[in-house]
């Protein structure tokens, strides 16, 4: 039985963990929040952003912060599935020898395997990651492996178009958010990401982030605790599925963009999936908020990293997906009126 | 015939011909001589005519209007030679002129009477030394400005204009005055007086009889036809009461759209016979935000209200209550205790939106 004291220890770890990846991380905040919800609702994340923003690095504060081990892999056009799950080689007896992958090496420690620029990656290596998403198992060596304190952070290059894989609408559902990293604007942090050395040496910086704040090994078990103690009132059920039917038929609920048809704009609204997903989400951030009930604006906090990669547009507005989306969920927000 | 030619003779008639001047002349002569009355030569030794002449002035005698009997002398005549004195007085009598006088009958108030001097004396032209002035001549007259003008024979004419200025209550018998007109060489026409009668505006007595009264009834003013101005008024004057009434209703209308469209006076419709912590009143004020803000507004998205709605601001305290306690209801514990009254609050936005709309 979790008691609230245990809610509010986790609660101050959770904001613990959040000020020491700042440490490491400036000009990144809502990012910071963002990864730090996903952590705690144990879900997976879709990073698409700038290049040299510092993903890797706001990952590897979250790893250290959080304990347990980090695993990166880079995605290229001849990565195999099966080079996640082990690698062979010739030792120095001249003997071949098969060796663990990078997704089995940690065993059940990996919690944050981050996966650079998956849509380089061929769709069996993706499916095979996304397989390890839901499930959180791999059968390799005829046996199972789990790692159930794992978190996949998988990087989408959107520059490069060439020799690139698209994720499937399908292995985007399994993100539970896809996050924008984008390069910080603020005048005052630009200057001190160039100038100042200590951001200049990633492992020295990191030096700076307490280890272990949190017990990795408890984060589904919190995860689970939150879940169960953050409640939903009838108004904010309607207003959650009132989202998801914008979702569906946003011309519903006078939802308009310039120069879209929005009869014909979608194909398919947010899945259930996405929806839980998003509850989860919601109630992470309430819980994050002292509150053990769900108010609008939590759902709000997370509805644009929720909603956006949700939903399915049809072919001739696909191409102009990164603009539409946007619209459509800021739309969504402004018209879906709550309580009702 | 003149009407005046057969009036009867006034007791002290004015000479008006150069001839009668002669013979008063001699006669006012012989009666000095006779009786030594110098007081009586005085009088008549220095007639107003002569003294004119003499000055080169135009003269006029003060009762020269009076009416005056009948006289032969011709208006038009054209010389003096047949003059029936036989001594005249060189040095105090001046030639007669020329005179083209004006018609002597038919004239009533306000009539002007033209007479025309030759300006020629001795067959010569001659410019007038001066002209008389313009002033009025007893109750009768007014002289008016005197002007050259010439003739298509190229004769020079002196106009002199007399106008009547007064209504006899009877027909009367008048006289232009005598006067002289003087030439710049000290020589000296003499215009002979010349009467003219004058008639009443109005006959003294009516007659009494039948229609004759002393004054007529008004006639009648021509009747016209009304119906196409009546028409006419009727189509403008209803065109215009159209336009009056249609601007009217919009007027009303518009008020009454603004009225029912304002989101917090909507909202305060909708609130009625509901209670304050009825659910139902407290989405009513979220629709008014709503609406006033233009998109779903919640606590985090406040900002956007009084951006939109900045006349809000009074009140924010209260409206950042209200959400908090409206989250609580709808979406934690339930309705706080200490909850506010979403009447009271929804009126006093509606005095601030109905303030900021005008």
């Amino acid at each position: 039985m979790t008691t609230e004291e245990q809610l509010q220890d986790w609660r101050n770890a959770a904001l613990r963990v959040e000020s020491e990846v700042r440490k490491a991380v400036i000009g990144q905040d809502n990012m910071v929040r963002l990864i730090n919800v996903a952590l705690f609702a144990r879900g997976h994340v879709l990073l698409e952003g700038d290049v040299g923003v510092g993903k890797t690095t706001i990952l590897r504060a979250f790893a250290r912060a959080v304990g347990g081990d980090f695993e990166r892999v880079e995605g290229t056009v001849d990565l195999m599935p099966n080079d996640l799950v082990y690698h062979t080689y010739v030792d120095g007896e001249g003997k071949p020898r098969i060796e663990p992958g990078p997704l089995l090496r940690h065993g059940e420690r990996l919690t944050t395997f981050f996966f650079n620029e998956i849509n380089r990656a061929r769709p069996q290596v993706q499916s095979l990651l996304l397989r390890a998403m839901a499930e959180r198992t791999v059968s390799a060596f005829n046996r199972e492996y789990s790692f159930p304190h794992m978190t996949v952070f998988a990087d989408r290059n959107k520059v490069e178009k060439e020799e690139t894989f698209e994720l499937a609408s399908a292995a985007r559902d399994r993100f539970m958010f896809e996050l924008r990293m984008e390069t910080p604007r603020d005048p005052a942090v630009r200057r001190a990401l160039v100038f100042n050395p200590d951001f200049h040496d990633v492992d020295e910086l990191l030096q700076q982030v307490a280890p272990d704040v949190v017990d990795w090994q408890s984060l589904n078990r919190i995860a689970s605790a939150i879940q169960r103690t953050v409640t939903a009132s009838e108004s904010l059920e309607r207003y959650v599925m009132d989202l998801w039917d914008a979702s569906q038929n946003p011309s519903a609920f006078d939802v308009r963009i310039d120069g879209v048809d929005m009869k014909k704009l979608i194909l398919a609204g947010a899945s259930p999936r996405g929806m839980m997903a998003m509850l989860r989400a919601a109630r992470v951030v309430a819980w994050m908020a002292g509150r053990t009930h769900l108010v609008p604006d939590d759902v709000q906090a997370i509805l644009p990293s929720t909603l956006g990669h949700r939903v399915f547009f049809t072919p001739v507005y696909e191409m102009r997906r990164a603009q539409i989306a946007d619209a459509l969920v800021a739309q969504i927000m402004e018209k879906v009126a709550t309580p009702r | 015939m003149n009407p005046l030619s057969r009036g009867p003779l006034p007791a002290h008639g004015r000479r008006s011909a150069g001839v009668s001047v002669v013979l008063s002349a001699l006669f006012a002569a012989a009666l000095l001589l006779q009786a030594g009355a110098s007081q009586a030569q005085a009088d008549v030794a220095v007639p107003p005519s002569v003294d004119a002449a003499a000055s080169g002035m135009a003269g006029t005698t003060p009762d020269a209007t009076q009416a005056t009997e009948p006289t032969d002398a011709q208006a038009t005549q054209a010389a003096p030679a047949d003059a029936p004195a036989t001594t005249p007085e060189p040095v105090i009598a001046a030639p007669p002129a020329v005179v083209q006088q004006p018609r002597a009958f038919g004239h009533v108030l306000g009539d002007v009477l033209t007479q025309r001097v030759r300006l020629s004396h001795d067959g010569r032209e001659f410019e007038p030394a001066a002209l008389p002035p313009p002033q009025r001549l007893g109750v009768w007259l007014e002289r008016q400005t005197g002007r050259i003008e010439r003739d298509a024979d190229g004769r020079r004419w002196l106009v002199m204009s007399y106008q009547i200025i007064n209504a006899p209550q009877s027909l009367i018998a008048l006289t232009l005055p005598e006067w002289t007109l003087g030439t710049t060489d000290g020589r000296a026409l003499s215009v002979a007086s010349w009467p003219f009668s004058i008639a009443p505006l109005t006959p003294r007595n009516t007659f009494a009889q039948g229609a004759l009264d002393a004054l007529q009834p008004d006639r009648d003013a021509p009747v016209i036809a009304t119906a196409p101005i009546e028409r006419r008024i009727m189509l403008w004057g209803g065109l215009c009461i159209a336009t009056l009434l249609g601007w009217a209703l919009w007027w009303v209308w518009r008020d009454w759209r603004a009225r029912h469209n304002r989101p917090f006076a909507r909202a305060l419709q909708d609130m009625r016979g509901r209670a304050d912590t009825a659910p139902e009143s407290w989405q009513a004020l979220h629709l008014a935000f709503d609406r006033t803000a233009g998109r779903s507004t919640q606590s985090a998205s406040l900002h956007r209200l009084f951006e939109r709605a900045p006349h809000l601001e009074a009140r924010r305290a209260d409206i950042e209550r209200f959400y908090t306690q409206s989250a609580e209801f709808f979406f934690g514990t339930g309705l706080p205790a200490d909850a506010l009254s979403v009447r009271a609050l929804a009126k006093q936005l509606r005095a601030l939106e109905k303030r900021h709309e005008r």
